[in-house]
This record gives C-alpha cells, sequence and structure tokens, in this order.
C-alpha cells in the first residue's frame, strides 16, 4: 500500500487545525451533554490526527472490509476522540446530530464506544485495559489470516490508544507479554503519557518506567512530543518497519488547548463550562460556533476516505483474482461448513450406542477432534492447563513467534489476557476462538468475558474441573458460585453437560450462537452415559428436558446439570424401588434456553410435583426453578481438600440425601 | 560435616517429605518444593524470625507462599520447625478431608500458614499489603515493636498473572524495601516450558517498577544468603530470581513439566533417594536432621523474648491500644459516637448519594478508630472514600491513612487482605461496584479465609447514567452475594448505611461490600433506632394500612421507588408493605419464623432491584413478580434509563395490580 508519510498536499488545513476540530466538537459534545470526558481526546488529538491522516487504512463506506486496520481505543472514556474523527472522517451513521446527542438515550454516542452502536467502533472499550488486551487478539488473528490467506488479502495494523489506567491495570501485563512473545510487529500502542488519571498526577500511585517495562516485555519502544506532528509521524513509520511490536510513549498535555484547565485532572471527566471554552476557543483560534467545522477542515478529513477508498479497490480486485477468494469469504462470514450438523449427529448416535462414559472435559475434547477436522475455523487455546482443560486436538499446531500456521494458542498463565485475546480475535472475524481454564478461574476473566456477551460476541469458554468433584485441590479451585455468576450475566449461555451426548450437543448450540458467547462447564471426573436411545433433535436446545418421565403420575421432580443428574438418577431408582415414589428427571444443561422457552412448555416439563434441584454448586437463582415449596441439594459454602467422593458425601450431595428430602417434601404436602 | 552438607540433608528433607506426601495421597505437587527446597532452607535457618510455639506473635517475618500449588514446601516446613499442629501424621493425611494439609494451603487451617494461597499472584499481591500493614504499623508504633520482613516465593504462573503487575508496580512505588520476593525460576509450567508463552526479562520488568533485583543459582546456599542479605539492607523491595530446577533429585523427572503436579511413582522416587543419598522410610526424618530442623525453631524463637521485653516495658495505653488492635477489636467508644451521629441524621434527614452517606459515615468510623486505612482505585472523588482523618500515604511518609491504590482493583482488593491478614489495621477500599469483576478473585479470598476486608463499590446500577452500559453493575450484586461468607450491603440511605458500615467493621469473620449509588436518595428511615435494624438483613420498612394484599422487597436506591408504589396502590385501596432488604446474606441467617414473618403472606409478592432477578428467587418463587434488569444496561440520564428499563413506581403499581386483578379473576 502507497502509505503517505507527508501530510495531505491539497487540503490547506494543518493538521494542527484538523486536530482542533477534534477538541472542539469534543467540549462541544461533553458540554452539551454536561456529562463526558474532555481531557483524553483534546490531549490526543494531534496524536490521533496524525495517525488516520497519514497512516490509517480504512474505508469509511465499507466499514466491515476485512483487510482495514483496526483502531482501538482502549482508554475509552476518550470516546469523544473516536464520535469526533468518525464524524469528520464521514461515516455515514455518524452525522453532526449524533454528537449532539452525545451519551443519550438511543443516541449512537453511548457514553463510552459500544461495539455495535456505530460502524468503525471495533470494540467496546471503557473497562480500562480491555481495549489493548482486546487489540492483541485482533493482531493475532491478523498473523494466523495472513499465514492462512497470504499478505495480498490480509495485512494490515493493529493501532491501540492507550492511557496511563489501561497500562496500570493488570490485563495489560498479560497482554502486552503475550504480544511481545508472539513478535506481533503489527500491533502499535500509542500511549497517552499525561500523567494525570482521575485521582491527581500518576504519581501519586506509580513510579513505573512503562519503556522499560514495555522493553522487558520484548517490544520496541520510541519516545515522542505528543504535539509535534511531524515527531509523531516518525515514530509511527518506524513503528511499522518493526518486527516487534510498538509502544510510542506520546507525552502530551490532558485536555490540551484549555488554558486553565490543561494538565490538571480536572479536565478528565467533566465538561469544562462556558467560560472555559470560550477561553479555550481563543487560545486555539477557533472561531467556529459550536458544532460547526470550517470547509477547509471537513475537507482535509474527508480527504482520509479517499486514501482509504483506493486501498479497498486494490484489495478488492486482488481478492477477486485470487485463487484463495471463496475460502477467504467463507472463513469471514464464520459460517461452518454444512456438513458439520451430520459429524455430530453420527458423532452422538455412535456414542449413544457404545454407552460411553468419559468426563465431559474428554468428552469435549473427543467432540473438538470432530469440529477441529470439520472446520478450520476454530482457533483453541488454553491458559496453561491444556493437558487439564483437555482443549488441543490432533494435529492443530501451536502458533509460536513466526509460526501462525497453527491454530492452537498457548495463552500462558493468563486467564483475562486469554479472554480478552479471545474476543479480539472474534471480533476480527475470520476465526472462532476457544479457551481453557479452570472455571474457578473464570473469576480472573470475568472483565472480558462480560465483555464477550455485551459485544455479542461468538467466543467459547472450555470451563473445567466444574465442582468440588475436581477433589483434592481444595477451596481455592473449586467453583461454588460460578455457575450463578456466570448466569447472572445476560447474554452469556452457560452449558454445564452431564454426559457426552449433552457435550456434543452444547459444542454444537455453541458454535451456532453466532451472537452469543457460551461457557462450557465441564467435569474433571469420569461420567456415565445417560441418554438410552439416540435421537435426532439435539435435547440441549430447549435448555431442559425429561431426561426420564415418572413411571406414572409424578410425584416429585428431580431437576439437576452436569455430573448430579447421575445422582438424580440414582435417586430416582432408589425412590421406586425403597418407596414407590414416581420421580421424574430433569436434566437442565443451559437455563438460559430454558428461560426462553414458553411458559407452557417450561412447565410440562418441570412439572406440578414437588421439584427438587441438585447441583454441586450455590443455590442462588434455583428457587425460579424449584418454586416455593421445592428443594434444593448442593453447596452452601466453599468447598474442601479431598477424594472427590468423600466430599459429595461431605457436603450431603449423595442420591441418599435427595431420597430423604423428597420424602420429607412428600410428607410435608401430605400433611 | 560441612556446612553444606547439613545444608543439604535439611533441604533434602523437604524434598522427601513432599514426595511422600504426594505419593500417599496420589496427588499433588512435588516439583516446586523439591526445586525451592534450598531456597526454602536458606531462608528459614539463616533470616526468617517467627516462633513455632507463637505462631501468631505479631512481629514475625511474614512467609507467603504464592506459588500455593507447592504447599508440601511449607507443611514440610511447618513440621520440620516444630510448629506444635502440624504433626507428621498431618503430612501423612495430606490432602485427606479434615486434614490441615489441603490441596493448597488454607489460612487457618494450620498456624503458620500465613494467607490462603494457590490462585496465582495473589500471595504475591497479598504480601505487599502485608508489607505495607508492616510499614504503617512501624510508622505508628516504632520499630522496637513492628519490624519484621516479608518473604513471598513466586512461580513463573504468579509472575504471568496480571495481579502481579499491579503488586509490583505498587510495591515499587511505596518503597517496599523489607518486602523480598523470591521467583522460583525454573522455566517449567504446566503446559511445558515457560519459553511456550512467555519471553518476558523477568529482572527487567521488576527493575522498571522501581525494584532492586539479583539472579542467584537457586540450588547454591551461599549464594541465596547473599542476595538474601543484600536484599535486607536495599532501600528498595528486592526480586531474587533463583534459577531452579522443578522437581530437583528426580532422576528423569527433574526439569520437566512432569515433575509439576502429579505423583513420581514409586520408580521414580527410589531413583532419587539414591541420586539424593537418602535412605530413610517414607516419612521418616532422620533424628539428626530433625534436631537440625527443630534447632532453626528455638533459636529464632528467641527473638520474640526480647519483642516481648519491649512490648511490656511500653507506655501501658501504648500497649493496650496495640494489643487491642492486634487482636481486631473495636475500641470502646465506638458505638456511642455511631450513635449520636444515627441521632443527628434521624434529626437531618440528608437527601444524598449513599456514596455520600458512606462518606458522612466513615468521617466519624475514621475518627473514632485510628486503625482504618482507606483507599481507592483512582476513583476517590467518586467513591468517598477519603476523609479528614486521611491524609495520603506517600513512598517517603507513612504516617498517612489512605492509598491511593492508582487503576489496580485487583491488586488493591488483594492488598486490603494482606493489610486485614497482617493484623492491626481494617482496609477498605472503593472502586465501581461493575469493576469488582476486576478484583473478584481476591475478594473470593477474603471470604474463604473470613478477613476483614470492606470494599466500598459505588455506581451500583444503572442509576450511575451516561457512562453506559460497560460501567453499570447488572449482574454483579448476584456474583456478589452468591459467593460464600461474602456480605452484601446496599444500603437505601443514610441511616442505613450508618447501620451497614457498623455491621462490615463488627464483623471479623466475613467481608464486606457495600453497594452505593451515585445518585441522591431521600431519608426513608427518619427515627433513631437503638437497635440495628439492618442486622436482620431485611426489615419491614413501611407497614401496611389493613392485612397487605402486596409485598415489596427492595434495596437500595429501588426502596424508594417501593415506597411510592406503596403509596399508589394504597390509594387504589390496596394495603401494601414496604420490606426494605440491605442485605440478604444476613437475611438468609435469621431464623425461620423471622424469615416468614418478614415475607409475609400477601398474595402479592414483588421485588425490585435495578439488578438481574436471581438473589430474588428465593423470596419471590415461581410466581412472585421481579422488577429489575434483564438485560446489559444503556448510556442516558439515569431518570431516563429508570423509566426505559421500567423500574418505576408506575411500573411496580401496574404490575401489582394486574396481578391482584388475576386473582380477583380466578376467584
Ligand atoms: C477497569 C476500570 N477501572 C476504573 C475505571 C474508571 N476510570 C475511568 S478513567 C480512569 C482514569 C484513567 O486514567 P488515564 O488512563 O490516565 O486517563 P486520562 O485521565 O489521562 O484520560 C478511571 C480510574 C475504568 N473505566 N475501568
Ligand atoms: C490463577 C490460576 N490459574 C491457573 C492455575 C492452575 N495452575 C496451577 S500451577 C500452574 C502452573 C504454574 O507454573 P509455575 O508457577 O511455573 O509453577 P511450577 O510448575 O514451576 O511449579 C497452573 C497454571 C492456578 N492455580 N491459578
Ligand atoms: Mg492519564
Ligand atoms: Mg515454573
Amino acid at each position: 500500500m502507497n502509505i503517505q508519510v507527508e501530510p495531505n498536499i491539497e487540503a490547506a488545513a494543518s493538521e494542527r487545525d484538523m486536530a482542533n476540530a477534534i477538541r472542539a466538537l469534543t467540549m462541544d459534545a461533553v458540554q452539551n451533554a454536561n456529562s463526558g470526558h474532555p481531557g483524553m481526546p483534546m490531549g490526543m488529538a494531534d496524536v490521533a490526527t496524525v495517525l488516520f491522516n497519514r497512516f490509517i487504512k480504512i474505508d469509511p463506506a465499507k466499514s466491515d472490509w476485512p483487510d482495514r486496520d483496526r483502531f482501538v481505543l482502549s482508554a475509552g472514556h476518550g470516546s469523544m476522540l473516536q464520535y469526533a474523527i468518525h464524524h469528520l472522517i464521514g461515516y455515514p451513521d455518524m452525522p453532526i446530530e449524533e454528537l449532539k446527542r452525545f451519551r443519550q438515550l438511543g443516541s449512537r454516542t453511548a457514553g463510552h464506544p459500544e461495539y455495535g452502536h456505530a460502524l468503525g467502533i471495533e470494540t467496546t472499550t471503557g473497562p480500562l485495559g480491555q481495549g489493548l488486551a482486546t487489540a492483541v487478539g485482533m493482531a493475532i488473528a491478523e498473523r494466523m489470516m495472513a499465514a492462512r490467506f497470504g499478505p495480498k488479502l490480509v495485512d494490515h495494523h493493529t493501532y491501540v490508544i492507550a492511557g496511563d489506567g489501561c497500562l496500570q491495570e493488570g490485563i495489560s501485563h498479560e497482554a502486552i507479554d503475550l504480544a511481545g512473545h508472539l513478535n506481533l510487529g503489527k500491533l502499535i500502542v500509542l500511549w497517552d503519557d499525561n500523567r494525570i488519571s482521575i485521582d491527581g498526577p500518576t504519581s501519586l500511585s506509580t513510579s513505573m518506567s512503562q519503556p522499560a517495562r514495555f522493553k522487558a516485555a520484548g517490544w520496541e519502544v520510541r519516545i515522542v512530543d505528543g504535539h509535534d506532528t511531524s515527531d509523531i509521524a516518525q515514530a509511527i513509520e518506524k513503528a511499522r518497519k518493526s518486527r516487534k511490536p510498538s509502544l510510542i510513549a506520546c507525552r502530551t498535555v490532558i485536555g490540551r488547548g484549555a488554558p486553565n484547565m490543561e494538565g490538571s485532572e480536572k479536565i478528565h471527566g467533566a465538561p469544562l463550562g462556558a467560560d472555559e471554552i470560550s477561553a479555550t476557543r481563543a487560545n486555539i483560534s477557533w472561531a467556529d460556533e459550536s458544532f460547526v467545522i470550517p470547509e477547509n477542515v471537513a475537507c482535509a478529513w474527508r480527504s482520509i476516505a479517499i486514501r482509504g477508498r483506493r486501498a479497498r479497490s486494490a484489495w478488492q480486485a486482488r481478492l477477486g483474482s485470487s485463487r484463495r477468494r471463496k475460502g477467504f469469504e467463507a472463513a469471514i462470514a464464520g459460517g461452518l461448513p454444512r456438513n458439520i450438523g451430520r459429524n455430530f449427529s453420527a458423532f452422538r448416535k455412535r456414542h449413544v450406542e457404545e454407552a460411553t462414559e468419559v468426563a465431559t472435559r474428554k468428552a469435549s475434547e473427543m467432540v473438538l477432534g470432530v469440529i477441529n477436522a470439520a472446520t478450520k475455523l476454530t482457533v483453541g487455546g488454553s491458559a496453561d492447563l491444556t493437558h487439564s482443560n483437555l482443549t488441543v486436538t490432533e494435529g492443530l499446531g501451536s502458533v509460536a513467534p513466526r509460526h501462525f500456521k497453527g491454530r492452537y494458542i498457548h495463552y500462558g498463565i493468563r486467564e483475562h489476557g486469554m479472554a480478552a485475546a479471545m474476543n479480539g480475535m472474534a471480533l476480527h472475524g475470520g476465526v472462532i476462538p476457544y479457551g481453557g481454564t479452570f472455571l474457578v478461574f473464570s473469576d480472573y476473566a470475568r472483565g472480558a468475558m462480560r465483555l464477550s456477551a455485551l459485544m455479542e460476541q461468538r467466543v467459547i469458554y472450555v470451563m473445567t474441573h466444574d465442582s468440588i468433584g475436581l477433589g483434592e485441590d481444595g477451596p481455592t479451585h473449586q467453583p461454588v458460585e460460578h455457575l450463578a455468576m456466570l448466569r447472572a450475566t445476560p447474554n452469556l449461555n452457560v452449558f454445564r453437560p452431564a454426559d457426552i451426548i449433552e457435550t456434543a450437543e452444547a459444542w454444537e448450540l455453541a458454535l451456532a450462537s453466532e451472537k452469543t458467547p457460551s461457557v462450557l462447564v465441564l467435569s474433571r471426573q469420569g461420567l456415565p452415559m445417560l441418554r438410552e436411545a439416540h435421537t435426532r433433535e439435539n435435547r440441549s436446545t430447549r435448555g431442559a428436558y425429561i431426561l426420564r418421565e415418572a413411571m406414572g403420575e409424578r410425584d416429585v421432580t428431580l431437576i439437576a446439570t452436569g455430573s448430579e443428574v447421575e445422582i438424580a438418577k440414582a435417586a430416582a431408582d432408589k425412590l421406586m424401588t425403597e418407596s414407590s415414589v414416581r420421580a421424574a428427571i430433569v436434566s437442565m444443561p443451559c437455563w438460559e434456553l430454558f428461560e426462553k422457552q414458553s411458559e407452557d412448555h417450561r412447565r410440562s416439563v418441570l412439572g406440578n410435583a414437588p421439584r427438587i434441584a441438585i447441583e454441586a454448586a450455590a443455590r442462588l437463582g434455583w428457587d425460579r426453578w424449584t418454586g416455593d415449596n421445592g428443594a434444593f441439594i448442593g453447596m452452601s459454602s466453599f468447598g474442601a481438600s479431598a477424594p472427590a467422593d468423600d466430599l459429595y458425601k461431605h457436603f450431603g450431595i449423595t442420591a441418599d440425601a435427595v431420597c430423604s428430602k423428597a420424602r420429607d417434601l412428600l410428607r410435608g404436602a401430605a400433611s | 560435616m560441612t556446612a553444606r552438607e547439613k545444608h543439604d540433608r535439611m533441604a533434602n528433607a523437604i524434598r522427601f517429605l513432599s514426595m511422600d506426601a504426594v505419593e500417599a495421597a496420589n496427588s499433588g505437587h512435588p516439583g516446586l518444593p523439591m526445586g525451592a527446597a534450598d531456597i526454602a532452607t536458606v531462608l528459614f535457618s539463616r533470616f526468617m524470625s517467627f516462633d513455632p510455639i507463637h505462631p501468631h506473635w505479631p512481629d514475625r517475618d511474614r512467609f507467603v507462599l504464592s506459588a500455593g500449588h507447592g504447599s508440601m514446601l511449607l507443611y514440610s516446613l511447618l513440621y520440620l520447625l516444630g510448629y506444635e499442629d502440624m504433626t507428621i501424621d498431618e503430612i501423612r493425611n495430606f490432602r485427606q478431608l479434615g486434614s490441615k494439609t489441603a490441596g493448597h494451603p488454607e489460612y487457618g487451617h494450620a498456624t503458620g500458614i500465613e494467607t490462603t494461597t494457590g490462585p496465582l499472584g495473589q500471595g504475591l499481591a497479598n504480601a505487599v499489603g502485608m508489607a505495607i500493614a508492616e510499614r504503617k504499623l512501624a510508622d505508628e508504633y516504632g520499630s522496637d515493636l513492628v519490624d519484621h520482613h516479608t518473604y513471598v516465593l513466586a512461580g513463573d504462573g504468579c509472575l504471568m498473572e496480571g495481579i502481579s503487575q499491579e503488586a509490583i508496580a505498587l510495591a515499587g512505588h511505596l518503597k517496599l524495601n523489607k518486602l523480598i520476593v523470591l521467583w522460583d525460576d525454573n522455566g517449567i509450567s504446566i503446559d511445558g516450558a515457560v519459553s511456550l508463552s512467555d519471553s518476558t526479562d523477568q529482572q527487567a520488568r521488576f527493575e522498571a517498577s522501581g525494584w532492586e533485583t539479583v539472579g542467584v543459582d537457586g540450588h547454591d546456599p551461599d549464594a541465596i544468603a547473599a542476595a538474601i542479605e543484600r536484599a535486607r539492607s536495599s532501600d528498595k523491595p528486592t526480586m531474587i530470581a533463583c534459577k531452579t530446577t522443578i522437581g530437583y533429585g528426580a532422576p528423569t523427572r527433574a526439569g520437566t513439566s512432569k515433575a509439576h503436579g502429579s505423583p513420581l511413582g514409586p520408580e521414580e522416587i527410589i531413583g532419587a533417594r539414591k541420586a539424593l543419598g537418602w535412605t530413610s522410610e517414607p516419612f521418616e526424618i532422620p533424628s539428626e536432621v530433625l534436631d537440625d530442623w527443630r534447632v532453626v525453631g528455638l533459636t529464632a524463637g528467641k527473638k520474640r523474648v526480647a519483642w516481648q521485653e519491649r512490648l511490656d516495658a511500653a507506655d501501658a495505653t501504648v500497649r493496650g491500644e496495640f494489643e487491642r488492635r492486634m487482636r481486631g477489636d473495636l475500641p470502646a467508644g465506638f458505638e456511642s459516637a455511631m450513635a449520636k451521629y444515627k441521632k443527628q441524621l434521624a434529626d437531618d434527614q440528608p437527601k444524598v448519594a449513599t456514596r455520600k452517606s458512606s462518606e458522612m459515615a466513615l468521617e466519624v468510623i475514621n475518627g473514632a478508630l485510628s486503625e482504618t486505612i482507606g483507599g481507592s482505585a483512582d476513583l476517590t472523588g467518586s467513591n468517598n472514600t477519603r476523609t479528614a482523618q486521611t491524609a495520603p500515604i506517600t513512598p517517603d511518609d507513612f504516617s498517612g491513612r489512605y492509598l491511593h491504590y492508582g487503576i489496580r482493583e485487583h491488586g488493591m482488593a488483594a492488598a486490603m487482605n494482606g493489610i486485614a491478614l497482617h493484623g492491626g489495621l481494617i482496609p477498605y477500599g472503593g472502586t465501581f461496584l461493575v469493576f469488582s469483576d476486576y478484583a473478584r478473585p481476591a475478594m473470593r479470598l477474603a471470604s474463604l479465609m473470613g478477613i476483614r476486608s470492606i470494599f466500598v463499590m459505588t455506581h451500583d446500577s444503572i442509576g450511575l447514567g451516561e457512562d453506559g452500559p460497560t460501567h453499570q453493575p447488572v449482574e454483579h450484586l448476584a456474583a456478589l452475594r452468591a459467593i460464600p461468607n461474602h456480605m452484601v450491603y446496599r444500603p437505601a440511605d443514610a441511616m442505613e448505611t450508618a447501620e451497614c458500615w457498623e455491621l462490615a467493621l463488627a464483623d471479623t469473620g466475613s467481608p464486606s461490600t457495600l453497594a452505593l449509588t451515585r445518585q441522591n436518595l431521600p431519608a426513608l428511615r427518619t427515627e433513631f433506632d437503638k437497635d440495628n435494624r439492618c442486622a436482620y438483613g431485611a426489615y419491614e420498612i413501611a407497614s401496611a394500612a389493613d392485612d397487605a394484599v402486596v409485598s415489596i422487597f427492595a434495596s437500595g436506591s429501588e426502596v424508594e421507588i417501593a415506597v411510592q408504589a406503596k403509596s399508589a396502590l394504597e390509594a387504589n385501596g390496596h394495603p401494601t408493605r414496604v420490606v426494605s432488604v440491605p442485605c440478604l446474606d444476613l437475611f438468609a441467617k435469621q431464623s425461620e419464623d423471622y424469615r416468614n414473618a418478614i415475607i409475609g403472606d400477601a398474595p402479592v409478592k414483588i421485588a425490585v432491584e435495578a439488578g438481574i432477578r436471581q438473589p430474588w428467587d428465593a423470596l419471590l418463587g415461581y410466581d412472585g413478580i421481579f422488577v429489575g434488569m434483564n438485560s446489559f444496561g444503556a448510556s442516558g440520564p439515569y431518570q431516563k434509563l429508570y423509566a426505559h428499563f421500567g423500574i418505576t413506581a408506575e411500573a411496580v403499581t401496574a404490575a401489582a395490580e394486574s396481578r391482584l386483578h388475576d386473582h380477583a379473576g380466578r376467584k
């Protein structure tokens, strides 16, 4: 591609004017909303202007062009920087009216950039550090796609603007170490080194040498005056040539241009006020009314789009003549091969017939064998628990520095960084990421998992060792409240399959959920085959189903998930033989899908008899399904360290406990 | 026998106890204890101050095994040094139900375990809190009473985790020079070589964070000792990179990930015995070796005697106060100060956000208690965590009582745990409730350990407005309430906020989270009550005009809405009661009778909370009505959001009336 290092000649406006346009729009929008963060956009206006004016490769008319550069505003509170640029460059959905409706209900210009609200927002940011870590995933995906389809189709940069906050957050450590390790040379981070955060000068809480830290992580580092356009441009130019990821420390003044507030935390997150706005206008010689941009400045910004359009046309031509076109387009579309449904069905049929009895983590590995052979889109990984999570399959090949042909990533002991990187890969497109750790460490990844849900990304979390059933590692490793936490998260499907069949069903549903991330919650311990016959239908689709109806009218309904369905079944048998109590067994692998069913359907599954829920986890939320007279058998405290069988007995999660609870309930109902 | 020979056999005692215990349990991690045995031996035999007979001695050095999977290292040490509760039977019962020797070190299970570890990185970050507490108390009580080191043994995993960055950045900034981290630099983790996923120059990284670093051969006792010696005289925290071989001594598995986390097997153990010249039976330590270790324990204890003499000689009030604070008791006078404040509130009836109410309460608390130590993850003015009494702590001046933790929620929470564990201080710290996500692993550990860390979580719902869905908690109340032994308070006004603070401070066995609003709330409790009504978790805040047909349950900012709905319903002839639910956790602990009385038997039950439904299901059952959130939030002014998401008095009223109508129809 032909990069212009020198500013756009035909534009009469200087980059300084262009940057001031960002400043003016920011002040105006924040003032208008009476809420928002002017300091960062004003401070980074010069850097952003140089980046967009001279380097960035995007086409606002085709904002989802696969080979565009990715721009990530990790310091998401500076959202007006992004909105201002989008307006100025000419994204069709960002007219000035949207800027006037900054932070209002229903506008595209939410308080922080929200993926999907407006074109060109590559990821949702706001929770600090996430953008940076997400960008690492984008840059990985770029390398992997380039390895697969060649540089003619895939060759773009990922640019990040990060603030002090992003670099203080722990997730940044995980992200930059991974990026440095993998030599992600096309990742360029522009650090807004303004030495101010909310509480005041950053010296209140940090004495870090960020350049030294990034170098230690294998990055190339440059330090520039963030208000000197040629200094900035040179650094970016050099960074683009580096084989390592680059940090450009841009020394800036927060709120640059506001004569009385710049350089202070006061301008971080509050409107400037009318007086300071006038003073700023005078200071930067900006005569126009609020929300008005002089024509020459507007023109200079819009011409950036022309460069992008040309680049995209050239790319389009290359794609048109590429023999890899079909594969590339299919990958970007993210569709699965048509026959994969048949593969799943055959897999289920075979294992029902063979009555395969394995831990669901093992079942997951077996299913993955089918999936990874059927599609090249999946990219696996684990946070250093590959052989516990069983996330790797034969022949995937590892991703390593300079080797991106593999499809398996050793994320290191970095759950948070892994989850955020997976978000970035999913957002980038062309890959379907899945990654594993122990369920209990979903706590470490939470910040990013929530964003998968909020952004509606197909990210698949493989969370094994899902209860006290993991045994000796003890309470720090035994999830108790994690199912509740994940189920409480909107737009996140939590699957806890009970056997290999449900595991295959869960994987099938997870892959098909293009707008909902999934968590597969899997056992360490072996589990029996529960299905008696193969069904063509994926029975987990409705979230819960009657695994076995009572013989005759139901006396009690036992509802369970995962490893506890086995216990429910044993209890049902015992109730029948010992007390002639007729129990139905409901397996409920996914609450979220069950919740979506009609009330009638739900009632038909749950029945009117007293209900007992069984799950080796916290009760919170189960009352919804057990109802007023129901009971719950599960955990009411943290776990303990001991062999799994001892623990199930110790915590009273046994068929006997279920039976005696059932008898109690029936006695209560009779009296 | 040379000193080296003596060292070797002492270190080998750790190695064999570890191998044997893991073998007997058929589960566990031999690699780290075997690899780090030399480091631990040098540290304990030459440097650590502690007293096995008085394990809670306040001025002991703290040893934190951040790489908690190596628990057998710690258990071996405790046994060898003569901690009374760590018998050989406990070692034999490694990882069995009811033993003190859990898979990972569990605080409170055995003396000498300073913190629960296992989730990687936590121990290191706890240790930063311990070292802060040491400096702070030394500033208050002088080095005669407080002068000890905090040593950490951390693995590759600890250093890869993000929390380690937050921890070391804070420690470097505060110049915690009595914090010494020994890094078990064995180049191996579970998936294989660390080089599979990491190329970071750790020493350079620590130096960038303001640490001193030195690299040593982790199997050379004198080199280790020299490095520790140097570290102890540094004016910065020190990281000692100890190059080790994981599973040192195991003939075929040493240096590989196979030594990390599974029993070595009988053959490999025979090989190790040969290689290391160890002839004793499993679990048997030759008496000379045990004696060597026990002498270390006895000698170390002498320092405590001298310290006790200094304490005895101290001024009686200073001593009394020091001892009270170490016990964790609240001072006399606290109750009356709070009573006075609550009377004042009853008079003033302030209409303020509960984050502001919290600040007002803290103003009283920090005046009455010298042991509170506040802070925020860079949201001081938003969390309202600073009061007149709390000047900031700076690298060179620890006389303050406030920590600018930086934008490091996870590091903050873990440091708070370390401060609480150290004793003598009560930490509280703030961020936005939504960012409890970032701090969760440490918050969970506070619950598991049963320690008094108080999390001040403001901006607790869509009520924060324009910042939008990334900043608006929806599932967080559920997620926190689901944690065992975690008290989640969501007060409705200034009076409840004061009560919740009292409860949080009095609760020495549980951490608390206070969920507080950004937006203003009216005073709902307008009378002084001697009884702390929040202590019941839920109570009737407004009773029905007649036999209630509707019960409305609400917490925090939604109690106001409930009270408005009650007026509307009663105006329409439907007697309605309102139950304020500041703490579901405490409510669950009340007697069956109390709970039934509070839940009541009104035919229509409604819960209102600007969060997800789940925590309310236990109150509502299958049929109850929930008015709250079932999706992420949105960006807009908060009143518009409440209307948009249908969390209004009108919505509550309409839902109740429609249900009453259904019921009437059914009859
Ligand atoms: C994870 C997380 N924690 C806290 C916040 C709240 N917050 C928003 S901006 C900010 C300060 C950020 O400082 P910096 O990155 O230097 O931004 P600047 O003030 O320079 O714009 C904080 C603490 C957040 N958005 N995300
Ligand atoms: C937060 C967290 N993530 C994952 C794990 C699981 N885990 C336990 S040990 C380990 C590898 C640690 O490697 P290292 O620290 O080098 O220990 P070594 O193998 O050298 O003993 C992992 C991933 C954990 N305990 N905590
Ligand atoms: Mg800043
Ligand atoms: Mg290691």
